[in-house]
């Protein structure tokens, strides 16, 4: 599979609704039509109608908002990514996020799932212009639990830039590879094998709303923890939190992250967060 | 042959300088309080740590002491104050990270220090660290072995007080992180490539302002 390019433009208009224009779709990417969410954003599903990501895909997916915009993204199913074929081979994925002033994106996936034997490496940059608004989450899980299958994958490594403006929010980069490194250690993530993070942030809203938002998203975390799920909420240097979560199975992430996400999007623009559409 | 530079350099790195360092734990007093933290496995925990939190600051030591621009190090000092998403834990090493500038500043009279001091910007004390090396004519493999030696040694004396860990256990496990140590110092890479997994860590120091009762700061 060659390189593989979805561009998708979400622009305000006049009327106030949001409207998303596919610049680009090449497969597999899939992109189906924008509607308008209960919440008020233009709601576009992400598809992979390959069944997930193979061998030596490289795809690139780029997100634009116009200044005032509001979307949500979400993805239609887990993305599966497959034993690697070929030697030497890592599949790609590459996101870029750009947000004009006063725009708002919820960006919503479902979890990775890394199969036994696969390589993969996911890079992904948002960048927020004044006052823009994000939610984003992503979600990881340890391989096919559900046939034994944990940390078989040979590799996985993961960039993640965080910008607002103009500056540098928030930065991961790792990389996992089990035969070397045992995940299960208490530096990495010990007995837990799931793990996700969820990013809230505004450009240029001040450090003293994130630290009382910090304070209100602790308190679900601490009603939401457990032996088996350990929840944490921190402010980032500036422009937002970052709740982090480890789990031993990963629907408790999942519908944790639903809660945080709530509670989120109150406190940022006083909606009601509306779960999308989805055909499982 | 010993050096000046070499002297200075041990002053420096002494964890007990008093730039804060015995009242942190980085997100360690959560993990002990959660109960995943014992002195059985504080061995291998440290050893996995420096593989992860270890090499990423070694690489901003290291290339901090390559006396680089000025304005690239303030830029690497935002990176780190990115790559901490903990608020306690980094919000600890911008605190010690400005006052071990401080200290070395006035103690050296080196003008750059002095200059760094000035600065009204973000600083970290890894950056802050392999900076005074550099200025002290110290290579950056060396500087970072050196940061980390005090780093370990700090947090196993904070292990020390939450932990049933005595005098020679605890220096046995020292000991016994030397080569480690001198892996993470000399595979440091450039700060932009360093990678860094540790999610549960994250998630420990996220909970540790709710703890009850708390022996440390972070």
């Amino acid at each position: 599979m060659a390189a593989s390019k979805l561009h998708l433009c979400f622009t305000a208009s006049e009327l106030g609704d949001t409207v998303l224009r596919v610049r680009e779709q090449q497969p597999p990417w899939r992109v189906v039509r924008g509607f308008r969410a209960a919440s008020g954003e233009t709601l576009a599903h992400v598809h992979n109608v390959s069944g997930g990501i193979l061998d030596r895909d490289a795809l690139h997916c780029a997100i634009e908002l116009g200044p005032g915009a509001q979307a949500q993204v979400t993805s239609t199913g887990a993305t599966r990514v497959y034993r690697s074929r070929s030697l030497g081979a890592i599949a790609s994925q590459h996101l870029d996020i750009r947000a004009a002033a006063g725009a708002y994106l919820e960006y919503l996936p479902d979890q990775l799932i890394p199969f036994a034997g696969s390589r993969f490496e996911q890079t992904a940059r948002v960048e927020l212009q004044p006052g823009a608004s994000l939610i984003w989450w992503d979600r990881i899980a340890p391989g096919r639990e559900a046939s034994g299958e944990v940390f078989r994958f040979e590799s996985l490594a993961s960039h993640f830039e965080l910008v607002a403006c103009g500056e540098p929010v928030a930065i991961e980069r790792w990389a996992l590879t089990p035969a070397c490194k045992p995940i299960d250690s208490l530096a990495r993530l010990g007995s837990f094998g799931n793990f996700a993070s969820c990013y809230v942030c505004r450009a240029g809203e001040p450090a003293a709303y994130w630290r009382t938002l910090e304070g209100q998203l602790q308190t679900i975390a601490d009603q939401l923890s457990s032996p088996e799920i350990l929840w944490g909420v921190t402010s980032l240097r500036a422009h937002g939190l970052v709740i982090r979560g480890v789990a031993i199975g990963g629907r408790a992430l999942a519908s944790g992250l639903i809660e945080f996400w709530k509670a989120a999007k109150w406190s940022l623009c006083g909606r009601v967060a509306t779960l999308p559409r989805k055909i499982h | 042959m010993p050096s000046l530079a070499l002297l200075r350099l041990q002053h420096l790195a002494d964890s007990a300088l008093p730039i804060g360092g015995a009242a942190h734990s980085f997100g360690i007093e959560s993990l002990v309080e959660l109960g995943c933290l014992k002195t059985e496995n504080l061995s291998r925990f440290l050893q996995d740590y420096l593989a992860e939190t270890g090499r990423l600051e070694a690489a901003y030591v290291a290339a901090s002491a390559q006396c680089p621009e000025f304005h690239q190090w303030l830029a690497w000092n935002v990176e780190l104050g990115a790559r901490k998403p903990a608020r306690e834990s980094r919000d600890a090493s911008s605190a010690m990270g400005r006052r071990f500038l401080r200290l070395a500043a006035n103690i050296s009279g080196a003008e750059l220090l002095a200059e760094a001091v000035e600065t009204s910007s973000e600083v970290h004390l890894a950056a802050c660290f392999g900076l005074v090396a550099g200025v002290l004519g110290i290579d950056g493999e060396t500087a970072a072995a050196a940061y980390l030696q005090q780093s370990m040694t700090a947090l196993v004396s904070a292990c020390q007080r939450l932990l049933p860990l005595g005098q020679t256990q605890a220096h046995q496990i020292l000991w016994d992180l030397k080569p480690v140590i001198l892996t993470a110092a000399i595979e440091a890479g450039l700060p932009s490539l360093a990678s860094s997994f540790t999610p549960l860590l994250d998630v420990a120091s996220a909970r540790h302002p709710t703890l009850y009762t708390r022996l440390f700061m972070s």
